[in-house]
């Protein structure tokens, strides 16, 4: 409520000021119209204000100064000079309440009647002077040091402005550009090697980039108040419409939103709440007869859950019948009674955001026309959110919406398609799948390409041929990268791509209308470095390919998902081919991407196994069962939440489900035990081991930051790689707080200029007190990890 | 009454641009292609964080499609709140207008019929007065609206 507040001193302050010039020229010509309508507007908002709020004194005097002044408009009066000096007067303290409000003090009680009176026509001079001596009080109050002390006071109070939101469009524009800048600058200086003097000021600049970000996206925030605010009116003008009676709650009205999404929901918000009051809450009478409060409940909940707001609007009335739902559809045409009778009670229940359907028997002015929740659904998909719904019937219904905090920025996988890349929304996205692992069957039906995975039959479009880049009959399904996308409606369709590249948070920018003619697009983006990319519209390609309507696909997703409870105990693995040829299996959850490399990637040399993945190194592991394959080679990337490894695969088979015992094996301390999948004895690989055994890239968690002696030609060409390669970052800055610091001989400790440990190296092979000899590396690795354990403890 | 033009080559041809439409004058670095429009959208191009819609003036004008796009300068203009950069085969100085712009007799021919307001003269001879918006609408305008 404060902000609300805020901005009703903030207007009140502003319309004050542009009122004061036509009030001084109302003055000189009382019987100007346009003065008086300019006037008249000014204390009606007043008046309309005040009355949301709960001021009562200052809706009086609004009240009687909107009454006096709408007289004279109507012509039923002359404005006379009394008259003026009187609404003079009440618009002065309307000022001084304003200021009093913001303070947060107390007005001092009484002499609004005198105000009130003295603009009844014909007032009495008695009324006048009073008025005028009351002027004249304020006044001397004002001019005496304590009230201009009294007034900076109120002034500095005063912290928020009001901004027009073009020019914060237009900072946050400048804000891109700079990351633009800053991402190219970032690539040349990578072109450049590394260069510590410039790496430094660089990073902060960075840094400091990125909390101007935050901070001006948070700028674009309001608070869902800002929404719920107007609700209790709407809800009370409804009921009342109706015949019932309705209440509401709000929870979380500080959840923030960008302003521009608080629109775009406004709409689908308020068609919830027609439905939920016309069709959900019911009548009084019949609200005692089923034992419930005569009032009915809505209630408003909102959340932030990383991103993403939820918000969920209840109510508790009769809820929704899913098998009338269901009828219905059928009797509209749109299922058959046998595809309704194998619905679950939620798929009966999303039915009611199928076009064309209307839970209420009899038409209301409120709703029920049929343009209903279909649209509802469609308006809080194309911000990027989503609905659900859930109905116990006698208790109440539930919606619930997903909505991205911003409407600009997603989140986005990009895939490329004859060498150019699109950026898919995030959250379509199901499953990513290689077209050629085993466990895929393709089909054709007709024309219509299907197919096969995890048991079920999804119909599949090659993007490329949604863009008509190629003929439909000649795509090399084998290559191609399968994504799979889920509908709203939960239908599921699989897009054919030539690769997958990157996830990334992308900011959505509008498309012109002849791009947005093809509707295969949702917008434009710029990727890091400044190419712009198009991001398609996923509900619009389904349309588009005919593939949001297809009733089986639906129905065989039910079957899957009964059978998917009954393994639901079962622990997920990734089956594969290791190098030898045989099958091994991992469990699923430590198995990050498969990521496809070429066998120059890879580097062996004696115990070290490496291998580059983009512009990351990783520790190999696999290698040992076989002779790497030429050309193409497949890596499972592994993670055990802070590190990554790659492990090599000849072929990546399946993912599956390990339903049987996992049966222990002693002698071969690799895996954790084998176990029976699909009738097959399976080696599964332990993974703890795998991670202790390689010297894991660390990743995720900031490398712990290892200080070196400077200015020593050996210590940076000699002692750096190696402590990098322990994992460490290297710094010579004496500003940086550092995990450990190394020192020559009897240089000064790492305590003392600012590290956590020290590692001491003598240039003496004997050794020298409790120095290490610089080449003594078993020894130094040893202090290092010493050094980094001593963090995590 | 002072014009000023953006003077420019236009499949083969002079044409103006009012100034006051263009924002800048940009040569076409990289375009990512758009599968599945119409043949007078080229594609995007990034001006700073922005993307522009590259429009191929020669198509938009009915004449076969520019042989090269990257290298080529645009001109960039807003239209509905949405940018874009007009691909010409070669963009001149800002000159002024001589005269208001005047039809030609027997017409400007097939094409400019659409695009052209009309002859206009400059100190470095006539030209032909285009209008940007026919030009994003790309051609045969009637369809397009």
């Amino acid at each position: 409520m404060d902000e609300l507040l805020a901005d009703f001193v903030a207007e009140t302050r502003e319309m004050l000021e542009a009122v004061g010039g036509e009030l001084v020229a109302w003055e000189a010509e009382p019987s100007d119209g346009a003065r008086l309508d300019a006037i008249f507007r000014f204390v009606h908002t007043v008046k309309g204000n005040c009355g949301f709020f709960d001021f009562p004194r200052l809706e009086h005097l609004s009240h009687a100064a909107e009454d006096a002044l709408a007289e004279c408009r109507a012509g039923r009066r002359e404005p006379d000079r009394a008259l003026v000096t009187a609404v003079l007067a009440v618009i002065d303290r309307i000022g001084e309440m304003a200021n009093a409000i913001d303070a947060g003090e107390d007005f001092p009680e009484g002499g609004d009647d005198v105000l009130i009176a003295a603009l009844v026509p014909g007032a009495g001079d008695e009324a006048m002077e009073l008025v005028a001596a009351d002027a004249a009080t304020s006044c001397a109050a004002d001019d005496s040091g304590e009230g201009q002390a009294a007034k900076a006071g109120k002034a500095s109070l005063q912290r928020t402005i009001r901004l027009p939101v073009s020019l914060l469009d237009e900072v946050m524009k400048g804000v891109s550009d700079m990351v633009l800048a800053r991402n190219d600058l970032a690539r040349r200086l990578r072109e450049a090697g590394e260069q510590p003097a410039i790496d430094g000021p660089f990073e902060r600049l960075s840094a400091i980039l990125a909390d101007v970000r935050t901070a001006i996206t948070r700028m674009r925030m309001q608070r869902l108040e800002v929404l719920f605010g107007s609700l209790p009116r709407l809800v009370r003008d409804l009921s009342a419409e109706l015949g019932k009676q309705v209440m509401v709650d709000f929870e979380g009205g500080d959840v923030e939103l960008d302003r521009e999404m608080i629109e775009m929901v406004r709409d689908p918000l308020t068609h919830i709440i027609r439905n939920a009051i016309d069709h959900g809450v019911e009548s009084p009478a019949d609200r005692l007869k089923a034992g419930k409060r005569e009032i009915g409940l809505l209630r408003f909940a909102a959340r932030q859950s990383g991103n993403r707001i939820s918000l969920v609007i209840t109510d508790d009335g009769r809820g929704v019948n899913g098998d009338r739902l269901a009828a219905k559809a059928v009797s509209a045409g749109l299922y058959s009674e046998a595809e309704v009778a194998r619905m679950s009670e939620r798929q009966k229940l999303m039915l009611m955001f199928e076009p064309g359907l209307s839970t209420a028997d009899s038409v209301s002015s409120v709703s029920g026309r049929g343009v209903g929740m279909d649209v509802v659904r469609s308006n809080i998909e194309k911000v990027g959110g989503s609905i659900d719904v859930s109905s116990k019937p006698g208790e109440g219904t539930s919606f619930h919406l997903q909505l991205p905090l911003t409407l600009s920025i997603i989140a986005a996988l990009t895939v490329e398609v004859e060498g150019e890349l699109y950026a898919i929304p995030r959250s379509f996205i199901e499953e990513v799948a290689f077209a050629n692992l085993q466990g895929i069957e393709f089909a054709r039906v007709g024309e219509r390409q299907l197919i096969t995975f995890r048991d079920r039959r999804v119909p599949c479009v090659a993007l490329a041929d949604v863009f008509g880049l190629t003929d439909p009959r000649r795509i090399a399904w084998g290559s191609k990268t399968l994504v799979l996308l889920r509908l709203a409606s939960d239908e599921i369709f699989a897009l054919g791509v030539d690769r997958v590249h990157d996830h990334e948070d992308v900011v959505v920018k509008p498309i012109a209308p002849a791009i947005m003619d093809t509707r295969l697009y949702g917008g434009t983006t710029l990727l890091d470095d400044g190419r712009p990319i198009l991001l398609l519209d996923i509900p619009s390609i389904a349309a588009q390919s005919g593939l949001n309507s297809e009733v089986k696909n639906r129905v065989a997703r039910a079957d899957a998902d009964a059978a998917r409870t009954e393994t639901a105990v079962a622990v997920p693995v990734m089956l594969f081919l290791g190098l030898d040829g045989r099958k091994r299996a991992i469990r699923l959850e430590t198995v990050r991407r498969i990521d496809t490399i070429q066998r120059e990637a890879i580097d062996i040399e004696g115990a070290r196994a490496q291998v580059v993945v983009g512009s990351d190194i990783f520790a190999l592991a696999g290698h040992e069962f076989g002779a790497l394959p030429e050309g193409r080679c497949r890596l499972l990337r592994l993670s055990d939440g802070d590190s990554e490894l790659a492990y090599i695969v000849r072929e990546v088979v399946d993912a599956s489900a390990m339903t049987e015992d996992l049966v222990p094996v002693a002698d071969d301390p690799a895996i954790e035990g084998v176990t029976l999948i699909e009738g097959e004895l399976v080696p599964l690989l332990d993974g703890h081991r795998l991670f202790a055994r390689s010297p894991a890239m660390s990743r995720g968690g900031a490398a712990p930051i290892c200080r070196v002696p400077e200015g020593s030609e050996w210590s940076r060409t000699i002692l750096e790689p190696l402590v990098r390669a322990a994992g460490y970052t290297v710094t010579s800055d004496s500003g940086v707080d550092a995990d450990v610091a190394i020192v020559m001989g009897d240089g000064e400790a790492g305590e003392e200029i600012g590290a956590r440990a020290t590692i001491r190296l003598s240039a003496d092979p004997e050794g020298d007190g409790d120095a290490i000899y610089r080449y003594d590396r078993e020894a130094l690795l040893g202090a290092l990890r010493q050094a980094t354990r001593g963090r995590a403890g | 009454m002072t014009q000023l033009l953006l003077m420019c080559l236009i499949a083969g041809r002079r044409a103006a641009i009012p100034t006051d439409r263009v924002l800048s004058v940009i040569e076409i670095d990289a375009v990512t292609p758009i599968p599945a429009t119409p043949d007078f959208i080229v594609g995007l191009t990034a001006l700073r964080s922005q993307a522009l819609t590259v429009i191929d003036c020669r198509v938009s004008l009915g004449f076969p499609a520019s042989e090269r796009v990257a290298g080529n300068r645009a001109a960039v203009i807003e239209h509905e709140g949405h940018r874009y950069a007009l691909l010409v085969d070669e963009a001149f100085d800002v000159a002024e207008a001589l005269t208001a712009p005047v039809p030609v007799p027997g017409g400007f021919g097939e094409g400019w019929r659409h695009a052209a307001s009309g002859m206009i003269e400059t100190e470095s001879g006539p030209a032909l007065l285009v209008d940007v918006e026919q030009l994003v609408l790309g051609p045969r305008p009637a369809e397009a609206a």
